[in-house]
């Protein structure tokens, strides 16, 4: 048999109705003969019961309505990132195919184009580098995803 | 694009955890654009994995763990000054203006609350105000059910003292 001490660290989860059967049954039989422990769950009740009461803030109703379609937006800003890229990046590619083969452009402008498109793929693979490091550190990774 | 029957319930779903984690957003924040911002944040990333999550287990305690990461993160930003520290609008439970018909049990309650740590208050409302099952603020606070239930009952106990401490002196 459980003692009060034991008991008391059990109201809580008896309370929810977290506790497997057989502990609450135990809890039960004791609260029926221990007034001591009777009290105290009386009084988890009623502070349960006034916390349940309490006044709740409330968002104003346009402003929620609002915030609700922003984050549940059905076509994701992935999307349009997506397809704003890949149109400047196939213009681009066709430019640069047009640039090398024509025959009127000379050498050193060549070079100092694909100067500029080295830098910026050098540069695109740096900051990539940078954000797959700092995604493996994010501790909120797994949630926030 | 239409709308499925699933999303339809979760949108429903996510409604309702969504204002039951800004009322938790202002409690934290003390600030309504910052709660705002916070939980609008989290429902967008709960949306983002709408095909994985199964919403009757999950949604709750996911929502609230990602809103509260967000808290913390607006917490530390004011701490580094990149915040400001309090809104022109505060709205806590412990605030007495609410507007609503003033009752002293309640005022001795709110007043037990604010005596006890974050962490006891936080896991009290989880549980009483907001309604979470252990399950779920276990996925919210990252710990097992096992420590949920001691921590919940730890908090109660110093609430029940501190509320009859109340009681008494009135």
């Amino acid at each position: 048999m459980k003692t009060c001490a034991a008991i008391r660290e059990l109201l809580s989860a008896y309370l929810d109705g977290e506790l497997p059967q057989q502990e609450a049954q135990q809890v039960s039989v004791h609260l029926r003969r221990c007034t001591e422990c009777r009290e105290i769950m009386e009084d988890f009740r009623r502070m349960q019961a006034q916390i349940r009461d309490l006044p709740q803030a409330e968002p104003d109703r346009e402003q929620w309505g609002n915030l609700m379609n922003r984050a549940t937006m059905r076509t994701s800003r992935g999307l349009g990132w997506i397809l704003g890229v890949g149109g400047v990046a196939l213009l681009a590619g066709y430019g640069l195919y047009s640039f090398t083969r024509d025959p009127s452009v000379d050498t050193l402008e060549r070079i100092g184009v694909w100067a500029m498109l080295g830098g910026g793929v050098l540069l695109f693979a740096t900051v990539l580098v940078e954000r797959l490091r700092a995604h493996r550190s994010d501790r909120y990774k797994d949630i926030e995803q | 694009m239409p709308v499925s029957d699933r999303e339809r319930e979760l949108i429903e779903r996510l409604d309702a955890v969504g204002r039951s984690g800004f009322a938790y957003a202002c409690q934290k924040l003390r600030n309504r654009e910052d709660a705002l911002d916070a939980v609008q944040a989290a429902l967008t990333s709960v949306w983002r994995t709408r095909q994985r999550l199964d919403p009757q287990r999950d949604l709750r305690g996911w929502f609230f763990r990602i809103l509260r990461n967000r808290c913390i993160d607006v917490v530390r930003d004011r701490a580094r000054g990149a915040h400001q520290t309090l809104g022109s609008d505060p709205v806590t439970l412990d605030d007495p203006a609410d507007g609503l018909a003033r009752d002293e049990s309640r005022d001795q309650l709110r007043a037990a609350l604010a005596t006890l740590t974050e962490e006891q208050r936080e896991i009290v409302l989880l549980r009483d105000y907001h309604g979470l099952s252990y399950a779920e603020i276990g996925r919210a606070l990252n710990i097992p059910p096992g420590t949920v239930m001691s921590r919940l009952s730890r908090a109660r106990s110093a609430l029940r003292e501190r509320f009859l401490a109340q009681e008494g002196a009135s």
